[in-house]
């Protein structure tokens, strides 16, 4: 079933899920590359569970500047609105 | 000269706490009988297939087993082969099921690559930097004991010092003949050649040696279906039982099927002077070579285990005592 909204916490126990992370450590700043040690697959598998739970689809660029949870939100949200 | 120390043992299996436990009955297991965190602490782990995360935790076992054997050897200098038959099943069944069922556009990308059957064995060359070579057998039934010939055969080339091998199995999905008495878990034998154990001064658990056989089903050589019930022909055995033990007669730890080829050996086993025990095979190719570490474990050296698939592939491996630095059973 898809989110026709997406509410922080949800979006950040998801991608605590998919780092294998504590969801405190999930903060909204932290940087996914350079704090989190997220990879390329992993931003992969987080693009996927996104687009599965909210219906919005990452392009290549949006892939390679994930970047952190603040972001990632501001992204799922104004891609929703637009679909809207 | 194709024999090969072993000096590490590792063994994930439902009911099997450490290798001396490996020839206890295999317990009927429930989802959850494997603890991913508890056995591989830390994170990347969570999301491999369990055929995988069985083989890493085995793999760590046996490594530590043997006593650092990696600490000073150059990374090009250590090999992997791996047996499975099953490892990417349910894994496999979940993925046509996602897409049949939705979209492939919902495939997983963490599990996508295991599509790939020799990725298991690869994730160890990942995790302790294992350059050298890296190869997975899937022969049916033979293909844990065909791993120990194949890098037996590659460290008596210098192809590397260092061995690590194993067979991986996973439950097969629902519905898969065979599901209820399959294969699960992963065991591992870290193999070295008798120079290297003597040089960093380690102590092995014995020395084996495997032979591959292939017995035709029908008369005259000619291939039949394995359903087909045709005499098979068992006269390669007495060669391959040569190649391995000589003129002795070990006991010998038997793991067969039901089919036209497992009855075969079965009787040509009856034949010979040598003491039997037998084990029921299951789907996949973990059994022999859990009998195999539960051998070496309990310090049962002087045997060989015998098993063969349906369709005509048999594999013995004869262990035999190392000539020094012999592993204390009862400290292990």
């Amino acid at each position: 079933m898809r989110n026709v909204s997406v509410d922080k916490e949800e979006l950040r126990a998801l991608v605590a899920d998919v780092l294998e992370l504590p969801v405190e450590e999930v903060t909204d700043d932290a940087d996914f590359v350079n704090d989190l040690e997220v990879d390329s697959l992993v931003a992969l598998e987080i693009a996927v569970r996104l687009e599965k739970k909210y219906g919005v689809k990452m392009t290549d660029s949006e892939l390679m500047t994930l970047s952190s949870l603040n972001w990632v939100h501001q992204l799922v949200k104004s891609k929703l609105d637009d679909a809207a | 000269m194709t024999d090969m120390v072993v000096t590490g043992l590792g063994i994930v299996v439902p009911g099997v706490a450490k290798p001396t436990q490996a020839l206890d009955p295999v317990p009927a297991h429930s989802p959850g009988w494997f603890d991913v965190a508890a056995a591989l602490p830390g994170r990347g782990y969570r999301w491999l297939p369990p055929a995988c995360q069985y083989l890493l935790a085995a793999a760590r076992s046996a490594l530590e087993d043997a006593g650092d054997p990696l600490a000073g050897l150059p990374v090009e200098r250590r090999g992997v082969v791996v047996g499975t038959n099953n490892a990417s099943m349910a894994l496999m069944d979940r993925m046509d099921r996602t897409i049949i069922d939705a979209d492939a556009a919902e495939l997983s990308p963490l599990s996508a690559p295991f599509f790939a059957m020799s990725l298991f064995a690869s994730r160890l060359s990942t995790e302790h930097r294992i350059c050298g070579f890296n190869l997975t057998v899937n022969t049916p039934r033979t293909a844990g004991l065909d791993a120990l010939q194949v890098g037996a055969r590659a460290l008596a080339a210098g192809r590397a010092e260092l061995l690590v091998a194993g067979a991986t199995e996973e439950v097969l999905p629902a519905g898969e003949p065979g599901r209820q008495a399959g294969d699960v878990g992963a065991a591992v034998l870290v193999c070295e050649p008798l120079a290297r154990v003597a040089e960093r001064g380690a102590t092995g658990y014995g020395v084996v040696r495997t032979r591959a056989a292939f017995l035709v089903p029908g008369a005259a050589g000619v291939p039949v279906s394995p359903v087909d019930v045709s005499p098979v022909d068992v006269s390669t055995m007495d060669s391959s039982w040569a190649e391995v033990c000589g003129a002795e007669s070990p006991s010998v730890e038997a793991v067969l099927d039901d089919s036209p080829v497992g009855a075969a050996v079965q009787s040509w086993l009856a034949a010979q002077r040598a003491a039997v025990t037998f084990t029921t095979a299951r789907a996949g190719c973990l059994t022999p070579l859990r009998r195999l570490v539960g051998l070496l474990a309990t310090g049962a050296v002087d045997r060989v285990v015998l098993t063969a698939g349906a369709e005509g592939n048999v594999a013995l491996t004869r262990l035999r005592p190392c000539a020094a630095n012999t592993r204390d059973p009862a400290g292990s």
